[in-house]
C-alpha cells in the first residue's frame, strides 16, 4: 500500500512520517512512535482508553485515521507533564488514589484535561458527564471524579 | 483491531468529491467522523476499496438560519450543533437527540449530524467480529438467506436503524438535501430511509448527504426526544422516540411521533395525531391512549435485534412515546420552546 505524508504535531514536536491509508492514529502513536500511554481496549470506540487530545478536544485514537489528523495537534499522556514535573491534574489522580490496574487512566487524564482545557470551573456533573464514554473496569470512578473535582478547586484557589 | 486496506481519498471541493462517489460508487465510502463505518470495516462487515474524506471540505460543516429554515451541513459535528444557541433554545428536542448520541466530549467532536443519520442499520446478530458471526449461518444483511433476530427465520433482514437524530429530525418535518453529478434533489427525511434492512437507505451510490433543513414550526410548538438506554453514554437506544406537539389556543392542531430503534426505518406512527386531535390540552388520558396506540404499531416490528427481550422493548415504546409527547406538550404550551434543566 502506498504510504501517503503526513505533517501531525505530537506533544509540541513537529513530525511528518510517511504512513498507510489504514493506520489508525493510535497505532501510529503506538507501533511507530513507541507512545504507549493511549492503550488499546476494545478497538471500537466504546471503552476510551484510547482518547488523546485532537487540537485540544478528546478524540477516539483507534476510530481515527492518522491521516485524518493531518495538519492537528496531537496531546498524549505523555506530553501532559511539563519535564520532570506533573500536570497538576496527573498529581490530584495520584493523590486521591484514582489509579487501580491503570488501563484506562490515560484516557480519562486526556477527556479531564480536555473538560478543563474549556471550561476550567466544571463541575461534578459536567465532570461526570465528560467522564461518561470512558469504561474502568476496576469501577474506581468515584476517586477519579473526585481528583478532576479537586484540580479544578486547586486552580480556582491559585487564580 | 486492525483496518483492512484501502485508498484514502482526499478530495478539495465538493465536486471533486461527488466525481470520486461517480467514480467508485459502491466501492467507496465517505469518511466524515468515522465512528460508525470504522468499526464496521474492522468487522468486515463493509470492504470499501477507497474513502473518501470529508476533511476538507468545510462548506458541508456549517450551521445558517435563514427565514426560519434551519440548515445544517451533513458534516457538522455533533459537539457544533450542541454548542449552537437557537437549536438549544428554539429547538430542544433535537438538542436532546443529539446528547444522546455517543459518548459526550468524544465522539461528538468527531462524530457528524450526517455521519448518524446515514450510519447503518444494526442487529445484535450482524454487528459483530468476524470471529462471532463464524459460528452461525450467513445472515440476509451479510449476504446470506435467514435472519436470526425473527422467530421462526426471515427471508428479509430485520435490522433496526439505531439513528438518535433521526426520530427527532423526522418529527420535525426537517427535509435533506441530497446530491450527485447528475444535480441535486430535496426530499424529506423521512424518505431517505428505505425500510430494507439490507439497504436501509435511498441514497444511490452516487449521492450524498449534503444538507439537512428543519423549518420553524412557528409559536405553540414543542420538540422533545426520550431514549431508553442501559448506560448514559455509548449505548444504542433499546427503544427511543421523538416527538412534536403544537397546540393554538387550548388545541392540539398537530402531533408528529416517531419512534426510533424499533423497525428498518424510524417508525413514523400515523394515527396518533387522530388521537390527539383537536382534543383539550388538559386532557390526561390522551397521551396514555396515544402510547398505547404507538405500541401496538411497533409492536409488530420488533424483533430480537438488541440485547432486550422484545416484550420489554414493545411496552417500552408506550412509555417513551408517552413522555416525549408530554413533554413536548408542556413545550407547547409554554410557548417560549425553552428548555428546562433536568
Amino acid at each position: 500500500m502506498n504510504r501517503l505524508p503526513l505533517e501531525i504535531t505530537i506533544n509540541g514536536e513537529p513530525l511528518s512520517p510517511a504512513v498507510e491509508p489504514n493506520r489508525t492514529l493510535l497505532e501510529l502513536l503506538r507501533d511507530d512512535l513507541h507512545l504507549t500511554g493511549a492503550k488499546e481496549g476494545c478497538g471500537e470506540g466504546v471503552c476510551g482508553s484510547c482518547t488523546v487530545l485532537m487540537d485540544g478536544n478528546p478524540v477516539r485514537s483507534c476510530l481515527t485515521l492518522a491521516l485524518e489528523a493531518d495538519g492537528s495537534h496531537i496531546t498524549t499522556v505523555e506530553g501532559l507533564a511539563q519535564g520532570s514535573e506533573l500536570d497538576p491534574l496527573q498529581q490530584s489522580f495520584i493523590d486521591h488514589g484514582s489509579v487501580q490496574c491503570g488501563f484506562c487512566t490515560s484516557g480519562m487524564l486526556i477527556t479531564a484535561k480536555g473538560l478543563l482545557l474549556r471550561d476550567p470551573h466544571a463541575g461534578t456533573g459536567e465532570i461526570k458527564r465528560a467522564l461518561s464514554g470512558h469504561i474502568c473496569r476496576c469501577t474506581g470512578y468515584t476517586k477519579i471524579t473526585e481528583a478532576v473535582e479537586a484540580e479544578v478547586t486547586r486552580s480556582k484557589k491559585e487564580r | 483491531m486492525r483496518l483492512p486496506a484501502f485508498a484514502y481519498e482526499l478530495p478539495r471541493d465538493l465536486d471533486e468529491a461527488l466525481e470520486l462517489l461517480k467514480t467508485y460508487g459502491p466501492e467507496c465510502k465517505i469518511l466524515a467522523g468515522g465512528t460508525d463505518l470504522l468499526v464496521r470495516m474492522k468487522q468486515g462487515l463493509t470492504k470499501p476499496t477507497h474513502l473518501i474524506s470529508l476533511k476538507a471540505l468545510p462548506e458541508l460543516a456549517t450551521i445558517q438560519e435563514s427565514g426560519g429554515l434551519l440548515r445544517i451541513g451533513a458534516a457538522v459535528r455533533l459537539a457544533d450543533i450542541l454548542t449552537y444557541q437557537p437549536i438549544r433554545d428554539r429547538r430542544p428536542g433535537l438538542y436532546e437527540a443529539v446528547t444522546a448520541i455517543g459518548a459526550p466530549s468524544i465522539q461528538h467532536f468527531r462524530g457528524t449530524i450526517g455521519g448518524n443519520l446515514c450510519q447503518d442499520n444494526r442487529c445484535q446478530f450482524y454487528d459483530q467480529s468476524n470471529y462471532f458471526r463464524g459460528a452461525r449461518q450467513t445472515c440476509n444483511k451479510a449476504g446470506g438467506k435467514t435472519c436470526f433476530a425473527w422467530e421462526g427465520g426471515s427471508d428479509r433482514c430485520h435490522s433496526i436503524c439505531q439513528s438518535d437524530a433521526a426520530p427527532v429530525m423526522i418529527a420535525m418535518d426537517a427535509q435533506v438535501l441530497v446530491q450527485s453529478k447528475r444535480g441535486v434533489r430535496n426530499l424529506p427525511l423521512a424518505e431517505l430511509y428505505s425500510g430494507v434492512g439490507e439497504r436501509p437507505l435511498t441514497l444511490l451510490d452516487d449521492e450524498m448527504l449534503i444538507e439537512i433543513q428543519v423549518p420553524d414550526s412557528g409559536s405553540g410548538t414543542g420538540t422533545a426526544f426520550e431514549k431508553l438506554a442501559y448506560r448514559s453514554a455509548i449505548d444504542y437506544a433499546v427503544v427511543s422516540a421523538g416527538a412534536l406537539v403544537r397546540v393554538e389556543g387550548n388545541r392540539i392542531v398537530q402531533t408528529n411521533l416517531v419512534i426510533g430503534a424499533v423497525s428498518r426505518a424510524p417508525l413514523k406512527i400515523s394515527g396518533v395525531y387522530e388521537i390527539l386531535k383537536s382534543r383539550p390540552v388538559g386532557d390526561q388520558q390522551v397521551l396514555d391512549e396515544a402510547g398505547k396506540a404507538a405500541m401496538n404499531a411497533a409492536g409488530a416490528f420488533i424483533a430480537n435485534n438488541v440485547a432486550q427481550p422484545t416484550d420489554y422493548r414493545i411496552q417500552m415504546v408506550s412509555v417513551m412515546a408517552k413522555r416525549a409527547l408530554k413533554r413536548a406538550l408542556e413545550r407547547a404550551l409554554s410557548g417560549s420552546h425553552t428548555m428546562e434543566e433536568k
